[in-house]
């Protein structure tokens, strides 16, 4: 029988998903931007670890572009796992920063782990019976591991980085209602997962049952009161972190992969020829003088004039 | 002892932006980090010179001690409407495809991902070196901007905006200091390389410039009347037409010619050379030695190449780059079509790193089809390996240090070529710390070098060219600071970086006191080739 929990698990989730989409197709239908990249650039194969890139080259143009894929792959992982740009540039904040995100990166683990254990359930398996049984129970543990540990990095982030807000003046300065709200919101997430693994033994299997039930409409377990908070608050964050900066967990692949490290030459012949030209058709509105755009002059109009005979 | 008033003044909130206050922040020299010794003593330090009260009265002045962009303060209420009004008519259309399809990927990202962490603060010379004045912070005027996104911009709830962003006074006092704090910031780009989410600062200060002048008509006007608008009219910033440019490179043919005793000649608008060199119009009237030295250089090389007579073709100067979409494709369109008439197979950029950057990589997705671009760091390590020119490093036995532009190292990867260069030829060779893509801006980046109206020069000496004044004190701190008698030698291969460097060590005396001097890679190179018989560097005319 469906619940109100099954609903609001469905709307959360389909609200995560739908901010997600829409934030990713935003940015993917964007227009191709100039080159603004920054080096080092990891990709740069031999060159990425001081920095240089393939236009050190003679004939650059000429030089077959080799593309180093594993060096993008381990800066990306230093950098999600480690955030290891924090640690380097503001090592105070890491401190903070690294708990939460870790916290987090173990919840979402654990969410991974309990939809692993309710597929177990839903073929069959039993806690302890025979060699799967005991696999599931072997991933019961880790849950129980997983989530406390990730409780209490989380929390300690959290709180952290919350009296860091509230008591650094240069912090405070630039907090807003919601830079409070989204890390109290969080230490909640965290405070109620510790509790629920702290207050009820049976938290794992009883978080594998209610993945069951949710995946498939089923009955839920008995809910303690740390499972249906920690449930709402996650639910909530969910519908709600695509609304904020915190969508950088969407966009953050975009803003390395897209601008940051984004550095493909414009060849004759290549890929980039027909959407440049798409682009430098549009028509253009600036108003200053030497532009005078009005929406009738297109940009290759705006570049082939001096700018002079615009003035009015 | 030297000072400048009053206690230091730092915003206390983001707010206090549209607050109708006198001024929003004061730096007292006392504040500053100090630089190394000898240059650490207070009383000895060069003032800042207050503005004037008719300067205040006439000009858009309350954000800090100086001004950059010279805007007459609306004289009436409607005229200040206006203002505010087209300023928001320019926000939008920053966030429209057709107007900004240039960079909308990247600002909107960058407007709406921000923590708010100040990851990127203690990256920032200019906020550093202003002994942390929050004006100066590289997130201040970026929130200050995200604010006004949020509020105008962005669709949403005005609750839900405030309660998530902030909020911000839309009022003309806000408009007006966010104009002159966009010219507070070198656009190095430093704090962008250092913010774990992919924000970029920088950018977001190069975008507020656009709104003021692609839209309002408003930027300082050392980069636009008599910048680019002066490029795209007479042929170069400098005022040069062709006429005299090539007045002038004939001049520095013979004065080359008599200097070192080797027929030096220039060669122009050679069809169908394998090059063609594109120098910053700056160096032939403030440092004829470098064109000089490339001439004399390629032709001992062999190698063909060519200058261009044409508008603009000789000035690889393109201050676009950091306010106007608009001036720089109209200033790299020329650069390429030149290129084009000429048939040459490729572009050398000249020592100038921001014409390396708008013509090596920015104008690569303005236009198809381009002629192929160069860097002269490229050709240079080229032409010194190839063993096509004898080379005495024993000619360079002094110290030398190299400052990295940011514009060719942290925005194109260009690195090695120049040291590679450096270290076989200057024995005496030493890195700035922290240097290569992690180098410091001069202090004069995105067109601060040329600007120095009212005392806009001592807040570029003072505070965003400070921290390069360090590095380079730092660079030679083995040796005898207090003494000139080792000549030191700082190469900056870029025109406006040099330009900078030039002021600083003017404003430090360090030329006098410390015996720094400063010039390009190529001079060092010529200086190097045995079959220049008199040392090339003069330092007495340097």
């Amino acid at each position: 029988m469906l619940t109100a929990w099954h609903v609001l698990t469905y709307l959360g989730a389909a609200l995560f998903l739908i901010g997600g989409v829409v934030r990713i197709v935003r940015v993917v239908r964007m227009p191709l931007h100039l080159r603004w990249e920054l080096y080092p650039v990891p990709h740069e194969k031999g060159k990425a670890h001081y920095g240089g890139s393939v236009l050190e080259e003679s004939n650059w143009w000429l030089t077959k572009r080799e593309v180093d894929h594993w060096g993008e792959l381990k800066v990306m992982l230093e950098e999600i796992l480690i955030l290891k740009g924090v640690w380097e540039h503001n090592r105070p904040l890491w401190y903070a920063s690294f708990p939460l995100h870790f916290g987090l990166y173990l919840l979402i683990g654990n969410l991974v782990l309990l939809i692993a254990g309710a597929i177990f359930v839903l073929n069959g398996v039993q806690v302890g019976v025979g060699n799967s049984g005991l696999i599931l129970s072997f991933l019961l543990l880790v849950v129980t591991i997983v989530g406390a540990a990730g409780g209490v990095l989380g929390l300690f982030g959290a709180l952290y980085l919350l009296q860091k807000r509230i008591f650094d003046p240069a912090l405070r300065m630039y907090a807003n209602p919601g830079t409070y709200f989204n890390l109290a919101l969080l230490a909640a997430i965290f405070a109620s997962a510790l509790t629920l693994f702290a207050t009820d033994l049976n938290a794992p299997q009883r978080l594998v049952s209610l993945h069951t039930g949710l995946l498939t409409g089923g009955n839920l377990p008995f809910l303690t009161a740390a499972m249906q908070w920690h449930l709402g608050f996650c639910l909530f964050f969910a519908a709600y972190l695509p609304l904020t900066h915190m969508s950088h967990l969407f966009t953050k692949y975009f803003l390395y992969h897209d601008i940051r490290w984004e550095d493909t030459p414009n060849t004759p012949g290549g890929k980039l020829e027909g959407r440049i030209l798409a682009q430098v058709n549009q028509k253009v509105s600036w108003s200053a003088p030497h532009i005078n755009g009005q929406g009738s002059r297109s940009w290759v109009d705006v570049a082939t004039s001096t700018g002079v005979e615009e003035k009015v | 002892m030297k000072t400048n008033g009053s206690a230091t003044i730092s915003p206390r909130s983001i707010r206090e932006m549209g607050k109708p206050v006198k001024q929003l922040a004061h730096v007292r020299l006392e504040d500053l980090p100090p630089l190394p010794p000898p240059y650490d003593k207070l009383e000895e330090a060069p003032g800042f010179r207050e503005l004037t009260e008719t300067a205040r009265a006439t000009y858009e002045s309350s954000l800090d001690d100086t001004i950059a962009v010279s805007l007459p303060k609306p004289a009436t209420p409607e005229e200040e409407k206006a203002l505010v009004e087209a300023f928001f008519n320019g926000l939008e259309k920053l966030f429209t495809r057709e107007n900004n399809w240039t960079f909308l990927e990247p600002l909107t990202l960058s407007m709406e991902h921000c923590a708010r962490c100040h990851t990127c603060s203690q990256d920032c010379p200019v906020f550093v070196m202003s002994g942390e004045n929050e004006v100066y912070r590289p997130s201040f005027r970026a929130e200050v901007l995200r604010r006004l996104y949020f509020k105008h911009v962005k669709k949403g709830t005005r609750l839900f905006s405030l309660f998530e962003n902030g909020g911000i006074e839309s009022n003309w006092t806000t408009i007006s200091r966010l104009m002159e704090l966009a010219y507070r910031c070198t656009l190095c780009r430093r704090c962008a390389q250092s913010c774990p989410i992919g924000v970029d600062n920088g950018l977001i200060t190069h975008e507020l410039r656009k709104i003021f002048s692609m839209e309002m008509g408003i930027a300082p006007k050392e980069l636009h009347e008599k910048g680019t608008v002066q490029q795209l009219r007479v042929g170069s910033s400098t005022g040069m037409n062709p006429i005299a440019i090539k007045d002038n490179v004939d001049f520095i043919d013979e004065d080359m010619t008599d200097r070192t005793g080797i027929k030096v000649e220039s060669k122009w608008d050679v069809e169908g050379a394998e090059i063609l060199l594109i120098h910053n119009a700056g160096e032939y009237l403030a440092w004829p030695e470098n064109p000089g030295a490339f001439a004399l250089m390629l032709d001992a090389a062999g190698i063909s190449w060519t200058l261009s007579s044409d508008l603009v073709a000789y000035d690889g100067v393109n201050y676009g780059l950091f306010y106007d979409d608009a001036q720089l494709a109209r200033v790299a369109a020329r650069h390429l079509e030149v290129a084009k008439k000429l048939k040459v197979r490729k572009i050398v950029m000249g020592e100038c790193g921001h014409e390396h950057k708008a013509l090596g990589v920015i104008a690569d997705r303005v236009f198809n089809n381009t002629i192929p671009r160069e860097s002269a760091m490229t050709l240079m390590e080229e032409i010194v390996f190839s063993g096509r020119l004898e080379l005495d490093p024993a000619r360079n036995d002094f110290p030398v240090t190299l400052h990295d532009p940011c514009n060719i190292t942290r925005a194109m990867g260009i690195v090695e070529p120049q040291r590679r260069v450096l270290r076989a030829i200057a024995p005496q060779f030493r890195e700035m710390e922290p240097h290569g893509t992690r180098n410091y801006c001069c202090g004069g980046g995105s067109g601060f070098a040329i600007m120095s109206g009212h005392n806009f020069q001592d807040w570029r000496m003072h505070i965003s060219g400070r921290m390069k004044m360090k590095q380079i004190l730092e660079a030679f701190d083995d040796t005898d600071l207090e003494s000139n008698e080792v000549k030191k030698y700082v190469c900056a291969p870029c025109s406006n970086c040099k330009g900078q460097i030039r002021d600083l060590l003017d404003f430090y005396g360090a030329r006098e006191k410390s015996g720094i001097y400063y010039g390009g890679l190529v001079e060092l190179i010529v200086n190097a080739m045995t079959v220049v018989k008199e040392p090339f560097l003069d330092w007495d005319m340097m």
